[in-house]
């Protein structure tokens, strides 16, 4: 019962090895082919295919890198990134034993949640306009938070049973 | 009422992986035609606008999911049945999506791969792409409509999807199938 809990409680070993390398696979690729390829066809390259099924890729809302839009937007390029920042973060946590509230990472998912979408929807209504940095901003706010609360750990109490008098 | 059980006592989380992930796949569906539309009809920008709340909403299916499965049954599971669950909602999402994608270009709107394929020379040459550029950046991308274009298209999304889910579905196990003192 105790290791079903310390796998709730924490990440075990086998999982944040695997989300190591996945992430950091996925951080690599979201920088796109301009690293490698020095064509104007580098846009047409398979980073473009990979991500296709999860961003927009909307050349004017994405950074370029050596040359090659990105892979991703912005956004996209905040959250892939500081995930994987965020797992290897997790590893030299565990190393020097602290742990994480998981109440508190909760709050603070929820909180990049909100700040994302009120960022998407303020914009879209002109609002305000975002720009690349304030979207990669965002997103990193949102993949560290998504990263580190893997590794919190602790229990959310429940709210208290309102009572009435009869 | 009964429930279905799993050979290890659980109830059966199919209901909730394919409601999902039917969930998933028109979200995106419906996003992704809403916006190809707005993109061969020129209005790249209203189209572009469209298509930047499709971001990571494939992502859902391992959210929704595992939230369903966990508040629906009050059940506490580690984060590896969360991957599973959102794998296999992110396989339905898939699957379903494709499906929709074809019925749509071969059965209501079988002009619509052509259009596309327009507005993407008609963008490429904008860019000063001369025609053997062209003619090479199309053939990164196989013909939409042929067997090799949707058999690359599914293999390309099998990947990408399930690893966006299984991280997705590890996330929401870690929050939704979690105990309350």
């Amino acid at each position: 019962m105790a290791e079903f809990y310390n796998s709730i409680g924490s990440l075990d070993r086998k999982w944040h090895v695997g989300l190591m390398i996945v992430s950091s696979l996925l951080a690599i690729s979201v920088l796109g082919p301009g690293w490698y390829s020095e064509d104007v066809l580098a846009p047409y390259h398979w980073h473009y295919s990979f991500f296709s099924w999860l961003c927009h890729q909307d050349p004017t809302r994405s950074f370029d890198f050596m040359g090659a839009q990105m892979a991703v937007c912005s956004r996209c390029l905040g959250i892939y990134s500081s995930f994987s920042v965020g797992i290897y973060f997790l590893w030299f946590i565990k190393i020097v034993g602290y742990q994480l509230s998981y109440p508190f990472m909760r709050k603070v998912l929820l909180a990049s949640i909100v700040m994302n979408g009120l960022d998407i929807l303020s914009n879209a209504l002109n609002i305000w306009t975002n720009t690349l940095y304030s979207r990669l901003l965002m997103g990193i706010l949102f993949g560290l938070a998504a990263a580190l609360i893997l590794g919190s750990v602790g229990t959310i109490k429940p709210k208290p049973t309102k009572f009435h008098s009869v | 009422m009964s429930t279905e059980t799993t050979y290890h006592g659980m109830p059966s989380y199919w209901n909730s992986v394919i409601t999902a992930g039917l969930i998933t796949a028109i979200v995106y569906s419906v996003i992704g035609l809403a916006s190809a539309y707005l993109t061969i009809n020129g209005s790249t920008g209203a189209g572009q606008g469209l298509g930047i709340t499709a971001c990571l909403v494939s992502s859902i299916a391992g959210v929704i999911s595992n939230r369903m499965y966990a508040k629906g049954f009050n059940l506490m599971y580690p984060i590896g049945k969360g991957a599973l669950l959102g794998f296999l909602a992110g396989l339905v999402t898939l699957l379903v999506g494709t499906a929709i994608s074809l019925f749509w270009t071969q059965i209501i709107d079988t002009g619509m791969n052509d259009a596309l394929m327009e507005a993407q020379i008609l963008t490429m040459e904008a860019q000063g792409l001369t025609q053997d550029q062209i003619e090479q950046a199309l053939a990164f991308s196989p013909d939409p409509g042929s067997l090799n274009g949707i058999l690359i298209q599914f293999g390309i999304g099998f990947v990408s999807l399930s690893i966006i889910n299984v991280i997705s579905g590890i996330i929401s196990a870690k929050i939704f199938a979690k105990e309350e003192e």
